[in-house]
């Protein structure tokens, strides 16, 4: 049972403070509603594996109000594409208007299998691919295209021959595959050309060499569905509706488990919910920049109570929503909740998101790794499904001991907010989080029930620094603040009000391409009047440094935006030889970028990047992926490489090329290309090559004080480019220049 | 590396390689040779006087002109410029004729110390409002005191003898040493060997020149002339804003191969790009400079692509044309040029040549400090074919 925290406030008080409006603004049924968006749409439908049912089989089922003639068809193509980059099994059943059936029943092994064959979308080619396992066994390797199932080497089910076709059903064996995702295109009766393959190629009947590309174009083809047909998930749900198709379990039968086990979709949709706007209006905690910090604890953060429920707990239904507002960027927190039976589960992992609705009703993802939820600067309603609370290991937590009861997340007794205290933790004191709201959520009803409203409290400051929050409802009234176990941290904590210069946020990037170019960060912060001491603290607060002494201000730019100027301390006075004498910045994720972090099919990095100075200034650019929980880092790290450049302000392009760091031209201002082939793994783990099927998490710009004392660089642009571009040739028309590509001649991304 | 290398059998020579009363450069001085320990030289001029950085325009089978940087007072290298002799053939050899100034320092101004490292092709261009028929690209300095920092001009002509006009008063590519650092001027060479190519046989051209950046490593980089106009309307260019050219697949004994020192031709229809660079790394023993000239070439898409794992690559022509192939073997004491460095493509007017498996090119050789004292005035041309005969 986790032992409980009394109020342990000093007891001297030297001021109290209200804060929180008169009534609620989070009342149940007031402006708190669930949020849906589209979010991707596909060219056919989407199968995705989401449980594992005991049955291993969900099928989905296409039948024929008048049975199909099987006519001279001799393979059923089945035209796919693998989104997840997992293997994607499927079985096939066929079955005629007299109840024979027959099906992929090989079962096999990778060394003992049935032989059908594959097109790969988009060449002429036909390669083998195997049965086995009862399944066409198509592996991870295996991007899409159509695979042709000879019908002649299906598993008799029942019956007889096949006479006509009545019902075709693919299978996913969701219990074995749980990464298991792919498009459906379309199934066929496909009529090949009779061939033999032989170690020379292939043969015809008549033992005459063919090639696949004539294989395929003497192949006769007969929709019996086409999926890109379907238009919309209504449209997907009024064809299930009209038992056209059919969700069905592994004997063919109509299933109504169907759901739980794989999603079928036209387009996915991302649900979020908005618990209003008054999310900006709750308590601010934050950390002690000079408060006391833990370095020896195994565990290193700190906690406070948001909520306790423990004379009578909480159902948890699907999810817990918490209205809040990070203040400052990369705040990383955690919420643990704790049971009934006292145990604690934590939301969040080495990977994942979870989705943000932000104060615009947009819906985001808030990344999570280092069992940290990272949330960008802003406010808005986080929705953590109950099922991605997982259990915390015992004697993980110093505020609670947390033996193991059933690990299973029953009914809610108190909710914590936690932070990181350790020493080592430079960006710690910087995070600041207000919570406002928190309510569970049932998904069925779509009911939002707020268990906690953090708006209505007094705040007693103490004597010690420290604080107490009393809040106003009763349920709510054993909030209190400090509230750890860990006696020594507990004047870490700060509580108030949110100031306006914490409430700001960063520009909307406007355009989000620039021709083949994904902008991943403006640089900007919307500049609503404030001073310049404000409008620097506030891109302060996206944008840190470490390392040498370095400084991040706003530079004001036409229209209301910013640019970031990142200056570098002065190496007479304030060199401390750290990390080798060089100074870094970090660029975070930008959440209203879709998919920032997924940089696969891009060439490389470009930078909008302007260099005041007259005279040659240095940098270095690496990114960071999270791979199996460890930080992997790539930079630019070949000498003689090539830079490529376009100044905004002449329109000349030209290259030069790089040391072991890159030397921006004297007073130069526009965009810089560098290819991905010039970087280098430079973290001591991590895959020498470049793997971008994970996840970009940040980008880090460095500088070597020495040879950059009191130098400033300007960036007013990050992205990834797409397409290969040509040298400026004014002799004629060789292909797309940077200018060109950026114009979106090349072709936009 | 088999060598493709077909030593010309005969070079003329305008001067006897002895001693002799009649000195080539000046009829008062006497003619003192040069320490031929190699292949004879295009021509020989009195040891005290160096002669490199060739240009060679061939502007018929029988008539070519070689511009070279040489000194202007015996055995001084202070006061250096631009040579000119013009070559014809007869009998099956090149004879040249006495040197003339091509170009001399300025009056005054950014190329008023030295000028030097000439390249000339022919086009069509218009300067001032009158037409010129040649154009030279050169390097400069303000000082006599050495060529440190250097800057590229243009200059026009009518006719390749000359004379010449310079292009304005100020570079064209232009170097400073106050780009690179606040902590004060990081002098080096700065831009150099400019390099002339006509794309079109007329106004279109492209300018090659060695970039030295005090914090990066040396490069090659070149832009586009479209020189249509005026020439009085160019506007110059910062030698660090060219394009960069490609070094890939260029191999020699350092760990950043670039085409420094080089000369550069197209062939005839276009497609392929030749070069002469020198061999790095350079000689440490005095005087420092390459020991060997490698010979490439490339698609000339090289030129147009930016560079990339897809991007096209130099080939290896001749690895290196160092001391032994410069040495003459059936002679006593003639094993070659210890320092080989600064070579040309012998081509048309436009920098163009008929084959790109067949030409010729030429070099500078020169004594080291250990062989002769007077080494840095040693410095001759040689001229040798290159997979063949050389076919203009």
């Amino acid at each position: 049972m986790l032992k409980k925290c009394a109020a342990v406030a000093a007891a001297v008080c030297i001021g109290v403070a209200v804060a929180g409006s008169n009534a609620s603004v989070f009342a149940d049924g007031g402006e708190n509603k669930f949020v849906y968006q589209e979010s991707s749409g596909y060219e056919g439908i989407c199968l995705q594996v989401v449980g594992a049912p005991e049955d291993n089989y969900r099928k989905i089922g296409i039948r024929f109000e008048d049975a199909r003639s099987l006519g001279d068809n001799d393979y059923v193509a089945v035209s796919f594409r693998n989104l997840s980059g997992a293997n994607i099994p499927f079985s096939l059943t066929v079955m005629d208007s007299e109840g024979n059936k027959w099906k992929t029943g090989h079962n096999g092994s990778a060394e003992d299998y049935n032989t059908h064959w594959y097109h790969p979308e988009g060449t002429d080619d036909l390669t083998e691919v195997k049965e086995y396992y009862a399944c066409m066994y198509l592996t991870s390797e295996i991007s899409g295209g159509e695979v042709f199932i000879d019908l002649s080497k299906l598993t008799r089910v029942a019956g007889e021959a096949l006479k006509d076709v009545y019902m075709v059903s693919i299978g996913l064996p969701a219990a074995y595959n749980p990464a298991e995702k792919m498009e459906l295109l379309s199934v066929e009766l496909a009529d090949l050309p009779a061939f033999t393959a032989t170690e020379d190629g292939f043969l015809d009947a008549e033992g005459a060499p063919v090639t696949a590309a004539e294989i395929l174009n003497g192949t006769q083809r007969t929709t019996l569905y086409d999926f890109t047909q379907v238009e919309s998930n209504a449209d997907l749900q009024a064809r299930f509706d009209a038992y056209e198709l059919l969700k069905l379990n592994s004997n063919d039968e109509v299933t109504r488990s169907f759901d739980s086990y794989v999603s079928i979709s036209k387009s996915e949709s991302v649900r979020g919910v908005s618990l209003g706007a008054a999310c900006s209006e709750g308590v601010r905690f934050s950390l002690d920049r000079n408060g006391t910090w833990v370095s020896d604890s195994a565990d290193k953060f700190g906690y406070i109570r948001l909520a306790d429920f423990s004379d009578a707990p909480i159902d948890a239904s699907d999810a817990l929503a918490v209205g809040m507002s990070a203040l400052y960027n990369k705040s990383a927190f955690r919420i643990i909740i704790v049971d009934e039976d006292g145990e604690a589960f934590r939301a969040g992992g080495n990977e994942g998101s979870f989705v943000f609705t932000e104060k615009d009703g947009t819906l985001t993802q808030m990344p999570t790794y280092y069992n940290c939820i990272w949330p960008e600067k802003g406010e808005g309603t986080l929705l953590l499904p109950y099922t991605a609370f997982s259990f915390v290991p015992e004697g993980s937590l110093d505020i609670a001991q947390n033996g193991k009861a059933d690990g299973v997340l029953t009914k809610i007794s108190e909710i914590y907010l936690s932070m990181d205290m350790a020493a080592t933790s430079g960006e710690a004191p910087n995070r600041k989080i207000a919570v406002a709201a928190i309510a569970d959520v049932e998904y069925a009803s779509e009911r939002i029930r707020v268990i906690a409203d953090l708006t209505q409290y007094t705040k007693t400051e103490t004597a010690s620094g420290s604080a107490q929050v009393n809040f106003a409802e009763p349920r709510n009234s054993t909030v209190v603040a400090p509230c750890s176990t860990n006696a020594a941290t507990n004047a870490n904590w700060r509580l108030g009000t949110p100031t306006a210069q914490e409430l700001a946020v960063r520009s909307d990037i406007e355009e989000k391409y620039l021709g083949d170019v994904k902008v991943l960060d403006n640089f900007s912060v919307r500049d609503e009047g404030y001073s310049d001491d404000d409008l620097n603290a506030i891109i302060g607060d996206y944008y840190t440094t470490y390392g040498e002494a370095s400084s991040v201000s706003a530079v004001r730019l036409d229209g209301g935006m910013t640019a970031l100027r990142w200056t570098i301390g002065n190496y007479q006075s304030e060199f401390a030889n750290v990390s080798g004498g060089y100074a870094g910045l970090t660029v975070n994720p930008v959440s209203s970028v879709d998919d920032w972090g997924d940089w696969s099919g891009a060439k490389g990095i470009t930078l909008h990047i302007q260099n005041p100075q007259p005279y040659e200034i240095s940098f270095n650019v690496a990114f960071q992926q999270s791979i199996d929980g460890n930080t992997v880092s790539y930079r630019m790290d070949y000498a003689n490489s090539p830079v490529y450049a376009l100044d905004v302000n002449t329109g000349e392009e030209f290259s030069f090329c790089t040391a072991s760091t890159i030397y921006l031209p004297p007073l130069f201002d526009g965009w810089i290309r560098i290819d991905f082939s010039t970087f280098r793994r430079y973290s001591a783990t991590g895959p020498d090559e470049i793997d971008f099927s994970k996840d970009v998490v940040a980008v880090k710009i460095t500088s070597y004080m020495y040879d950059n004392s009191d130098v400033s660089f300007i960036f007013s642009g990050l992205g990834l480019y797409y397409n290969s571009f040509t040298v400026d040739w004014i002799f004629g028309d060789t292909g797309s220049t940077i200018a060109d590509n950026m114009s979106g001649k090349g072709g936009a991304v | 590396m088999k060598k493709m290398v077909c030593r010309i059998a005969a070079v003329a020579l305008l001067c006897f390689v002895t001693v002799s009363a009649a000195a080539c450069s000046n009829e008062t001085e006497e003619f003192v040779s040069k320490p031929v320990t190699g292949i004879d030289a295009m021509f020989d001029e009195s040891l005290g006087y160096y002669n490199e950085h060739p240009c060679v325009v061939q502007v018929s089978e029988t008539e070519r002109y070689v511009y070279y940087t040489k000194n202007a007072a015996r055995s001084e290298n202070g006061s250096e410029y631009i040579a000119v002799r013009q070559g014809t053939f007869q009998d099956g050899t090149w004879t040249y004729g006495e040197p003339a100034a091509a170009l001399s320092p300025a009056q005054s101004g950014w190329d008023s110390g030295r000028v030097f490292q000439a390249d000339v092709i022919g086009g069509s261009f218009t300067y001032e409002g009158d037409s010129y028929a040649w154009l030279m690209a050169y390097a400069g300095t303000g000082t006599q005191s050495s060529r440190d920092g250097a800057q590229i001009g243009l200059a026009v002509a009518s006719s390749p003898a000359g004379p010449w006009t310079r292009v304005g008063s100020a570079p064209f590519v232009t170097w400073s040493a106050s780009d690179y650092t606040q902590y004060g001027e990081l002098l080096t060479d700065g831009v150099n060997e400019p390099s002339l190519v006509s794309y079109n046989r007329a106004e279109q051209v492209i300018l090659f020149y060695s970039l030295y950046n005090p914090n990066t490593v040396d490069s090659c980089k070149y832009v586009l002339l479209d020189l249509s106009g005026d020439l009085n309307a160019l506007t110059s260019v910062k030698g660090e804003r060219g394009n960069l050219l490609s070094s890939k697949g260029i191999r020699d004994m350092s760990t950043t191969p670039a085409c420094i020192a080089a000369d550069f031709a197209l062939t005839a229809d276009g497609e392929t790009l030749l070069a002469v660079r020198d061999y790095y790394p350079l000689e440490a023993m005095t005087p420092a400079g390459a020991a060997a000239v490698q010979v490439i070439s490339a698609p000339a898409a090289i030129l147009t692509e930016s560079i990339s794992a897809s991007s096209p690559s130099w080939t290896i022509v001749n690895d290196r044309i160092n001391a032994l192939d410069t040495a003459v073997w059936t002679e006593e004491g003639k094993t070659g040029y210890d320092r080989i460095y600064s070579g040309c493509v012998i081509g048309d007017p436009y920098g163009r040549v008929a084959d790109a498996q067949s030409f010729s090119v030429a070099f500078t050789s020169s004594a080291t400090a250990v062989a002769t004292q007077s080494y840095a005035f040693t410095p001759m041309i040689h001229e040798m074919a290159i997979g063949g005969e050389a076919d203009l």
